[in-house]
C-alpha cells in the first residue's frame, strides 16, 4: 500500500481503550491537578464520594471527578 | 526461634515479631514498592507533629499578636487574615486565619490550591473548611481531621502492600510481612503529642470562592 498503513495493520480489529469507570487517589489527584492528600482531604470531608475495592485501595468514580470539575 | 524450618531473626520497624529470611525478603520488597508513599506520609505527618508541637505557639498568634496580616484571603465571600501556614503540600496548603465580626474574633482554616489546577478553575482556589470563635477548638478540630485523613492514606498504603503480597507471593504465608508494613504505617500516624477531645463548637464550610 502507498500510504504508509500495511494491510495487516486494517486487517486488525480496532482496540479502542475502554473508558475508565474508577480512578485511584493518585490518579484523581492527576486529574484534579492537586496532591493526592488534599484528595484524600476531600473523601475524608465527604466532598468526594469514594468506595474501597474489597480488599483494595480507595478508588473514585469518573463522574465524580468531572463533578468536582463541572465537567458536563 | 523457628518458623516453617527457618529461623526467624529479622528485626523490622515498628513491628514485635521476628521475620524468616524469606518474609525478610518480601518485606523488603513489599516495603520498597510503598516507600515513596511511605515518605509522603511521612512528611505530612511531621508537619502535624509540628503544629501540635507548637500548638499554644499557634494559638497565640491568632489571639495574642498585633493584628497586622501577612496576607489576605478571600474564601466564602469574606476577606481573611492570614495568621500562618498550618500545612503545604504540593499544589496545596492549609492556612491559619481570622477575621473580626462584629467585634468579635472569627478564626477559620483556609484550604488554598494552586490557581492553575484544574480543580481551582473549576471550584476556586480558596476554601474555607471550617470557622469558630474558639482558636484552640479550631486548631484540635483541624488535627483531628487531619489525622483522619492521614489514616485513610495509610489504609490505601496497606491495601498497596496486600496487592503487592497476592501478586508476588500467592499461597504463601505473609500474614507478618502485611502486619509488618501495617505497624510501620499506624506508628506513623499516631499523634505525637495526644490532642484532648472537643466540644462541637467548629462549624464546617465548604464553599469554594
Amino acid at each position: 500500500m502507498d500510504n504508509g498503513i500495511s494491510e495487516s495493520a486494517l486487517l486488525e480489529p480496532r482496540r479502542e481503550k475502554p473508558e475508565r469507570v474508577a480512578y485511584t487517589i493518585h490518579e484523581a489527584a492527576e486529574m484534579l491537578g492537586v496532591h493526592y492528600f488534599a484528595v484524600y482531604g476531600l473523601v475524608q470531608k465527604k466532598k468526594l464520594h469514594a468506595c474501597r475495592a474489597v480488599p483494595g485501595k480507595l478508588l473514585i468514580s469518573r463522574s465524580e471527578i468531572f463533578r468536582l470539575l463541572q465537567v458536563e | 526461634m523457628k518458623r516453617n524450618g527457618q529461623p526467624c531473626e529479622h528485626t523490622v520497624p515498628n513491628y514485635s515479631g521476628r521475620l524468616t529470611d524469606a518474609e525478610f525478603l518480601a518485606y523488603n520488597s513489599v516495603f520498597g514498592a510503598v516507600e515513596g508513599d511511605f515518605k509522603e506520609l511521612s512528611t505530612v505527618a511531621s508537619a502535624l507533629a509540628e503544629v501540635e508541637k507548637s500548638f499554644s505557639q499557634f494559638v497565640n498568634a491568632a489571639t495574642v499578636s498585633p493584628e497586622i496580616a501577612s496576607e489576605v484571603v478571600e474564601a466564602a465571600g469574606a476577606k481573611w487574615d492570614v495568621v500562618k501556614p498550618l500545612l503545604k503540600v504540593a499544589g496545596c496548603e492549609m492556612l491559619w486565619c481570622k477575621r473580626h465580626v462584629e467585634g468579635a474574633a472569627n478564626y477559620g482554616i483556609v484550604e488554598r490550591l494552586d490557581p492553575d489546577s484544574p480543580l481551582a478553575r473549576a471550584q476556586g482556589a480558596c476554601s474555607l473548611q471550617m470557622t469558630s470563635l474558639d482558636a484552640p477548638t479550631l486548631l484540635r478540630d483541624f488535627l483531628r481531621e487531619q489525622r483522619e485523613t492521614l489514616g485513610l492514606y495509610a489504609n490505601d498504603i496497606i491495601a498497596e502492600a496486600h496487592e503487592r503480597i497476592a501478586e508476588k507471593y500467592p499461597g504463601q504465608d505473609m500474614d507478618r510481612v502485611a502486619k509488618a508494613v501495617e505497624a510501620r504505617c499506624a506508628k506513623k500516624i499516631s499523634s505525637e503529642q495526644a490532642t484532648a477531645p472537643t466540644q462541637a463548637r467548629t462549624r464546617r464550610e465548604g464553599m469554594r470562592v
